[in-house]
């Protein structure tokens, strides 16, 4: 099996208060189409793992390979251009741009990335929409959705660019297990991403 | 559109008040910049021609004050000499062969008009009080060429001056304190004690209370006899030449080649250039102070709105905004408000100094104006534009980058 992601001997410390090993000699493989989630008990560094394995934090030991590709070492720019082009992420709480319609939310990743013209963009933001339950929301602000909703809306702006994996901090409720399934009924067969899902017990 | 304007343009609209109190500091302090620099410039300008249409571009006289070797130096060149006190000679202020020095100087291709004259100091007598001016004997027409007196004139004519015997053309000031109109006669006292009757033939007015208040024109002939002199007697030689920046270099020339001593424009106005300065230092430490309270308003709210905007920072850089992407979306902020603001801040500028430049104004015994006089040149309308932009850019850019570099993580742990 293909592998998309590859971790090797993760070791990560915060220094403040003291220093404090937080991930000790991690390793990790995750294959292509896989859904897989990271189980642990609250404070054992799961968050902490995800932001080294989603190129936001760069301040660890070891190294992190991401569709084929060595992100240790790379610099932020570069880092930037990887994360809006192959990864998704959605985060504990879903954060989206308040002043902007639910529509442009979804949007901003890809204009940002400019593969595709902005209709293009605005069709493809709302199939995603769509896929989620919330096209009729489109048009209003971000800040005038419920919690859940606005969930969703972070979701849909994660599959935007077609990333090759999602990754998601600590989902709430049955909400998930809807979603993806319906994802994946949807656009397994041509998209290949991969759920990573860390979970408290 | 490019993105970062989008967000920033979004920004910008989802806060309108505080984005218009920020635009307001700018707006206020390029205004005040352009209304001061106007009417400073004003001033200066209007001083300035004061000064020039009253004075000569070189002034050529014998300075009879000016420190000269005394007998006993000339004949013992060597040892030590000490003379105590030395007074000047009692010689008259003559300038020999005035009138073939002029006429000399006009064959210059530098010099514009050079016009002899005789002056004097007089007592004016008005019923038992004596009033103190001095008269200068011209050549009227080549005073003219020198002054444009013919703009100047306020009644009578320069020709009448020139058929008139013992004829006089008064300043409009001294005109009034002595209560006369043409035709009056004037009775005048010479330092030396030579009293005559003059005709009041003309007034003028040059705006200058200094000369309106104190000089009357004759012909040089009149003045002549006044003094009791023959027909060489010339005291000066009023030099204009084609272009002014010459003045002092041409005035130095002059004087080693006719011995007598030179005056350019410049060292005869040293005060009125000094204070030209000094409204020039005021007015560009006071806007400097004014756009600098503005940077610091602008920083301040561009702080503000970058600490409220953490969150989507945070989402901006996860979702693939590089520090250079959000630097952009704040910059472009400030500058928007730096732009905006001091466009208006011209057009409000314009309008004040528009509203200055119609108060009345009384320039008193002093000058003769009747508003404050405005400058409305372009070039402190666009140095108005580049301190405005360049006070919010620099202003916005320290808290810009500094949002741009904020960690991610931080702000989302922070939560
Ligand atoms: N910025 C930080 N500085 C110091 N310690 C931290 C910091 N962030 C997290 N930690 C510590 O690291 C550990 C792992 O945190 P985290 O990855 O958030 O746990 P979780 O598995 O609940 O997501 C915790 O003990 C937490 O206190
Ligand atoms: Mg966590």
């Amino acid at each position: 099996m293909e592998l998309l992601l590859i971790a090797r001997h993760l070791n990560k410390y915060f220094y403040e208060p003291e220093k404090f090993q937080v991930l000790t000699d991690i390793n990790l493989e995750v294959p292509k189409g896989e859904f897989v989630s990271l189980v642990g008990k609250s404070g054992c560094g799961k968050s902490t793992l995800l932001y080294l394995l989603s190129t936001m934090d760069t301040d660890y030991e070891g190294t992190v390979e991401l569709n084929g590709e060595l992100l240790t070492g790379k610099n932020q720019n570069e880092l930037a251009k990887f994360r809006n082009e192959h990864i998704g992420f959605v985060f504990q709480f879903h954060f989206l741009l308040p002043e902007f319609t639910v529509l442009q939310n979804v949007m901003i990743p890809a204009l940002k990335l400019k593969k595709h013209s902005e209709k293009e963009i605005e069709a493809r933001a709302l199939e995603k929409l769509k896929l989620l339950g919330v096209e009729e929301q489109a048009q209003k602000p971000a800040n005038k959705l419920s919690g859940g909703q606005q969930q969703r809306v972070a979701i849909a702006r994660a599959l935007i660019n077609d990333p090759n994996i999602i990754m998601g901090d600590e989902p709430t409720g049955n909400l998930w297990t809807l979603i993806i399934r319906r994802w994946f009924w949807t656009s397994f067969s041509n998209s290949h991403a991969t759920w990573a899902r860390p979970s408290s017990p | 559109m490019n993105l970062a304007l989008r967000i920033a343009k979004t920004h910008l609209l989802a806060k309108p008040r505080q984005t218009i109190v920020a635009m307001l500091g700018v707006t206020f302090g390029i205004a005040m910049f352009i209304t001061m620099v106007s009417l400073m410039t004003g001033l200066n300008d209007f001083t300035e021609e004061l000064t020039m249409t009253s004075t000569p571009d070189i002034r050529m006289y014998n300075d009879v004050t000016e420190p000269r070797k005394s007998i006993l130096e000339e004949q013992k060149p060597t040892g030590l000499v000490v003379v105590h006190h030395p007074k000047p000679k009692n010689e008259t202020p003559k300038i020999r062969n005035a009138f073939q020095i002029a006429e000399q100087l006009r064959q210059d291709p530098l010099v514009l008009g050079a016009a002899p004259l005789l002056s004097t100091q007089v007592f004016y007598n008005y019923g038992p009080v004596q009033l103190n001016g001095n008269l200068a004997g011209v050549d009227i027409l080549e005073e003219d060429k020198l002054f444009n007196l013919r703009q100047k004139i306020k009644t009578g004519s320069l020709e009448d001056l020139l058929v008139s015997t013992d004829g006089i053309i008064m300043g409009a000031g001294l005109a009034r304190k002595l209560n006369m109109i043409n035709g009056d006669r004037v009775v005048i006292t010479t330092p030396q004690g030579y009293t005559m009757t003059l005709n009041v033939v003309g007034t003028f007015q040059m705006g200058l209370g200094t000369i309106d208040n104190a000089k009357a024109y004759a012909n040089i002939s009149t003045v002549q006899k006044i003094l009791q002199k023959d027909q060489s007697y010339v005291t000066d030689i009023n030099i204009k030449l084609r272009d002014l920046d010459l003045a002092k270099p041409k005035a130095v020339e002059l004087q080693r080649l006719y011995g007598y001593k030179a005056e350019d424009w410049e060292t005869a106005n040293a005060t009125f250039l000094t204070g030209s300065i000094i409204r020039n230092i005021l007015t560009y430490s006071v806007s400097i102070t004014l756009l600098i309270v503005a940077g610091f308003g602008i920083y301040n709210i561009l702080n503000m709105t970058i600490h409220n905007k953490m969150k989507d920072i945070a989402i901006l850089k996860a979702t693939g905004f590089a520090a250079r992407d959000v630097r952009n979306v704040f910059l472009i902020q400030s500058m928007a408000i730096g732009l905006i603001g001091s466009v208006l801040g011209l057009a409000v500028g314009l309008g004040l100094s528009y509203l200055v430049s119609l108060v009345p104004f009384n320039g008193g015994d002093i000058v003769t104006m009747d508003t404050l006089p405005v400058n409305f040149h372009l070039k402190y309308y666009l140095i108005g534009l580049v301190f405005g932009n360049a006070t919010t850019a620099f202003a916005g850019y320290l808290p810009s980058r500094a949002a741009g570099k904020a960690d991610p993580i931080e702000i989302i742990r922070g939560q």
